[in-house]
């Protein structure tokens, strides 16, 4: 027996999004496979390398651990979305000028993560090494060694 | 050194964007689950519940009948599927076919014995639980010591005993010289398994041609490896094969040789005429991909009362786990023979040996050896140091190889082709700020966090030696790169490599060097890569920090090669003397434009035609210069001359929590010589990212088993990286000393922030807590380091 389909409809990169999916669907997975959405990777597929992170409502969220059906009524942005953003473009441009990126595999999840940061209130000194690094903890990097990633974020905060 | 002349556009040197970038940001980066066909299977293993067993059955008959599954294979049933040979394949070698599936015997926690292929892969995962295997279990050895046993039971009946591969290395006497040594320094140093882990899983996507042949997507460093190995497996000539890399999500040295999965993917597509598809789950990486490390090295040197080394005897021995594999001893004989490092050792004996154990497979990770031998040294240098009185960096001075001595042959043969040694090291220490770190350290010795400070030094293998040397170490494969440079009728170039592009900037850095050569700006050069179509081929795999080394000398005598066919066709057109024009960087005449490349008269520089031009004419060919062939290309071959050593010193300070044993690294100092440097911004991401693994390995992670063999790690909820928070700011010292064996001077930097951090850390950790309990194990975790401070305070 099939169980009930679940009705979900959010706000993807400003458009409209309403799909049926089993109860059980993964939000990477609707992601991923359904819409389209690739720049969301799966490191570990348990939450814990932060790879599938996305901006969900300004937050940036594990995709993996979430159900499709969480996300109804949401507005998400992938990195697919954020060329059409001047604060997440200026975030792009910033990993692509200072070298952010090796791989590439966690750069999704860790732009989200930079993103959410530079927008976070609650931070005095965005441009705090050591805050920084407690921000980027939420993503696992292999290829970099966070340095020029954390220069990058410093500049960014020194900008805004 | 220097490029024939400076052109005006000169990239080489400067933090030139990298390539590929601008698609990772914006999310279009292809790896190979983003790879769709229609019609793809997907494909799943059953795999070993036990270390060791032999196989008295295997029923697939429930699987097969699993709606949705498509087929299901042992290896009886792949007549047509072959296994594959080392790489590394030293004289006295044991041998033990690489199967993509387990034949006879099982051997490791996870090793595959069955594959299912479905219509999608929660099918094939829940079919592939219901093969059902019937075992009669052996007893299984989980470390080297218990393989090494007089009475051990054979991995492989056939062997005398559980040791795959030896090598030795004697120069001198050094019993002699260690009876007569003011001081002998006798320890073992441990460097635990740990796991490449690249974010990236591997993945295999076959695909049948339509025509008897197999595209295959992989995950890897070595295309043209794999092809050779899928082709040999499979008895197709390799014409029917062709390797796509797509976007690469780490490798590490994970992925720089071919798997039998690869060829056991192509041979379900030939058989079933349809796409199959394998994606490595995360669980399954820690059985189904190599590991690194786990090599220990028991050491004896002997010391005369000033510090200077008399003798090193040395054994290296490798858990290669149940498989030769492709690397065999390799790691263990690269450690061996780097193991003097930048020392003058005088009498020396190395035994390197790989043993094998019933747990998953070693193989090569970023260091290849390196780190586990370095440790060990640089360990017993400090050890030394404490006993006789004198600094770490005085008795490391004492016995370093000056630069009047270079080229040197060190004991083991391993030739160091430049660099200052001693030089290095001062200005890192200098830059440290070292001796008011080490009185800072002393006047926390009894406070609840304790400080220290260690240093290590490291010599680093790149670039390869000639490919004759390779055969002579054992090596299955050559040493050198094929590439083809093409300039195009708008007058572009393209460079066709056999290098992969995995994230280290491989692409802009060959583009800066044909830039350069050609005396054209950067942007009107691509690199095409990551395809066996392409005319071009790596006979080593990305792999062993020879990219821009071999690959960039490649560039180099490509560039060089199609500038002679420039200079005819611009003497051609200007009506002179091949040998009155020169090639240069211009001005279009009258015009603010950016420069352009041109070919002018010596003698009137204001004759010259535009290489664009030069270019349509090539392609025209109406009127062309004697004995030129149409078009502008070309293809050469590059065959590395020897090894390129890198070298460097590493500074560090280090808190420990005197109540948890808790380590945190608090900066770092790096100073490293890589020779030219071409980008800057490429080599201190190579750097850093490099240090963080090793930072990784020394106080956190760690692939261990249980008592029956089973992985205790599956997950990176249990398998800790190291986040930003763990890595410390990175200071680096550059110095520049040419390689004067490469044409461009490059010498490699891909794994030398990996070699000497382990030692400088372990170095730190102990000088904070005092030298009661001699530190000799990795990793450092919080639980040792509070035990080696329990117990020396209990002395």
């Amino acid at each position: 027996m099939q169980p009930t389909p679940a009705s979900v409809s959010f706000d993807l990169n400003g458009a409209a999004v309403s799909e049926q999916v089993p109860p059980a669907t993964l939000l990477a997975a609707l992601l991923r496979d359904r819409l389209g959405m690739k720049s969301v990777r799966l490191g570990c597929g348990e939450g814990v390398c932060g790879s599938c992170s996305i901006l969900v409502d300004g937050r940036s969220m594990r995709s993996c651990l979430m159900l499709a059906a969480q996300a109804d009524g949401t507005s998400i942005t992938t990195v697919e979305g954020y060329a059409a953003r001047p604060d997440l473009a200026t975030v792009q441009a910033a990993f692509v000028e200072g070298f952010g990126a090796q791989c590439g595999f966690c750069t999704s999840g860790m732009m989200a993560t930079v993103a959410e940061y530079l927008a976070d209130g609650s931070v005095s000194d965005h441009g705090d090494p050591v805050t920084i690094r407690s921000a980027l903890n939420a993503v696992a990097c292999r290829c970099t060694g966070y340095q020029q990633i954390v220069r990058l974020v410093a500049g960014l905060a020194g900008e805004r | 050194m220097d490029a024939p002349t400076a052109p005006s556009c000169r990239s080489t040197g400067t933090s030139v964007r990298r390539r590929g970038l601008a698609r990772i940001v914006a999310g279009k980066a292809a790896y190979v689950p983003d790879q769709h066909l229609p019609g793809t299977l997907d494909v799943a293993f059953a795999r070993s519940p036990v270390a060791h067993a032999h196989i008295r059955s295997i029923d697939i008959g429930r699987a097969a009948a699993l709606p949705g599954v498509v087929a299901v294979r042992t290896m009886r049933d792949l007549p047509g599927l072959g296994s594959l040979s080392s790489t590394w394949e030293v004289a006295g070698q044991r041998h033990c076919p690489e199967h993509a599936l387990a034949t006879d015997r099982l051997r490791h926690v996870g090793q595959a014995f069955a594959v299912v292929v479905a219509n999608d892969r929660a099918t094939a995962e829940r079919a592939a639980a219901l093969v059902e295997i019937d075992l009669e279990p052996l007893p299984a050895l989980l470390s080297v010591d218990a393989a090494l046993e007089p009475d051990a039971p054979r991995l492989y009946p056939d062997w005398p005993d559980n040791e795959a591969a030896r090598a030795e290395w004697l120069v001198g006497d050094p019993d002699a010289a260690l009876d007569g040594a003011a001081l002998v320094v006798e320890e073992s140093f441990t460097s635990q398994r740990v796991h490449p882990l690249s974010l990236e899983t591997r993945g295999i996507l076959a695909a049948p041609d339509g025509e008897g042949g197999v595209t295959l997507w992989v995950s890897t460093q070595a295309p043209h490896q794999v092809k050779m190995a899928v082709a040999s497996a499979l008895g197709l000539p390799e014409h029917r094969l062709r390797v796509i890399v797509p976007n690469v999500g780490g490798g590490f040295g994970m992925k720089a040789y071919p798997h039998a999965d690869e060829a056991l993917l192509a041979r379900l597509a030939l058989d079933l005429g349809r796409p199959v598809r394998w994606i490595e789950d995360r669980r399954e990486s820690f059985v189904s991909s190599a590991m690194g490390r786990d090599q220990r090295v028991d050491l004896r040197v002997g010391f005369d009362a000033t510090g200077r080394i008399l003798a090193l005897d040395g054994v290296v021995t490798l858990d290669k786990g149940a498989l030769i594999g492709q690397s065999s001893l390799g790691t263990a004989w690269v450690g061996a023979a780097f193991l003097p490092g930048g020392y003058a050792i005088p009498a020396v004996r190395i035994i390197a040996r790989a043993i094998v154990t019933n747990t998953p497979q070693t193989g090569a990770y970023r260091g290849y050896g390196q780190p586990e031998t370095n440790l060990a040294l640089e360990r017993t240098l400090d050890i030394a140091a404490d006993r006789l009185g004198i600094s770490p960096a005085e008795i490391r001075q004492r016995n370093f190889i000056v630069p009047a001595q270079m080229p040197h042959m060190i004991a083991t043969g391993v030739t160091l082709d430049s660099g200052d040694y001693p030089r290095l090291l001062d200005m890192t220490l200098e830059r440290f700020g070292y001796e008011e770190a080490r009185a800072r350290c002393a006047a926390a010795a009894a406070s609840p966090v304790r400080r220290g400070v260690g240093i290590a030094c490291y010599i680093e293998t790149s670039n390869m030696a000639p490919s004759a040397a390779a055969a002579y170490l054992g090596i299955r494969a050559g040493s050198f790169d094929l590439l083809t440079i093409r300039m195009e009728p708008t007058g572009h170039v393209r460079i066709d490599t056999g290098q992969t592009e995995l994230g280290q900037g491989i692409s802009i850095t060959l583009a800066q060097l044909c830039a350069d050569e050609l005396m054209m700006p950067v942007e009107d050069v691509v690199v095409a890569h990551g395809d066996t179509a392409l005319p071009a081929f790596t006979s080593y795999g990305t792999a062993g920090s020879a990219g821009a080394g071999v690959g960039g000398a490649a560039v180099i005598k490509g560039a060089a090669r199609l500038r002679d066919k420039l200079l005819l066709w611009g003497a051609h057109l200007l009506q002179l003397d091949a040998a009155a024009v020169e090639l240069a960087s211009a001005r279009p005449l009258g015009d603010e434009g950016a420069p352009r490349a041109v070919v002018r008269d010596k003698a009137d520089p204001g004759r010259q035609v535009a290489v664009s031009e030069i270019a349509r004419a090539a392609y025209f060919f109406h009127s062309a210069p004697d004995g030129v062939d149409p078009g502008l290309e070309a293809s050469v071959g590059y065959d590395p001359p020897g090894f390129a050593i890198s070298y460097g010193a590493v500074a560090v300070e280090v808190a420990v929590d005197a109540e948890t044993g808790k380590v945190a690294i608090e900066r770092m100092t790096f100073g490293h010589d890589c020779g030219r440097v071409i980008n800057p911004a490429i080599v201190e991401g190579q750097i850093s990212g490099a240090v963080a693994q090793a930072i990784g390995a020394t106080l956190y992670e760690a692939a261990r088993y249980d008592e029956e063999g089973r992985p205790l790690s599956t997950s990176l909820m249990d398998y800790m990286l190291p986040l930003a928070a763990d890595v410390p700011p990175i200071d680096l010292v550059h110095l520049e000393t040419p390689s004067p064996l490469y044409p461009h001077g490059v010498k490699g930097v891909g794994e030398s922030g990996t070699i000497a951090v382990p030692a400088a850390i372990m170095n730190a950790v102990q000088h904070a807590i005092g030298t009661g309990t001699t530190l000799t194990a990795l990793p450092l975790s919080a639980e040792r380091v509070w035990e080696a401070m329990r117990t020396t305070a209990q002395i």
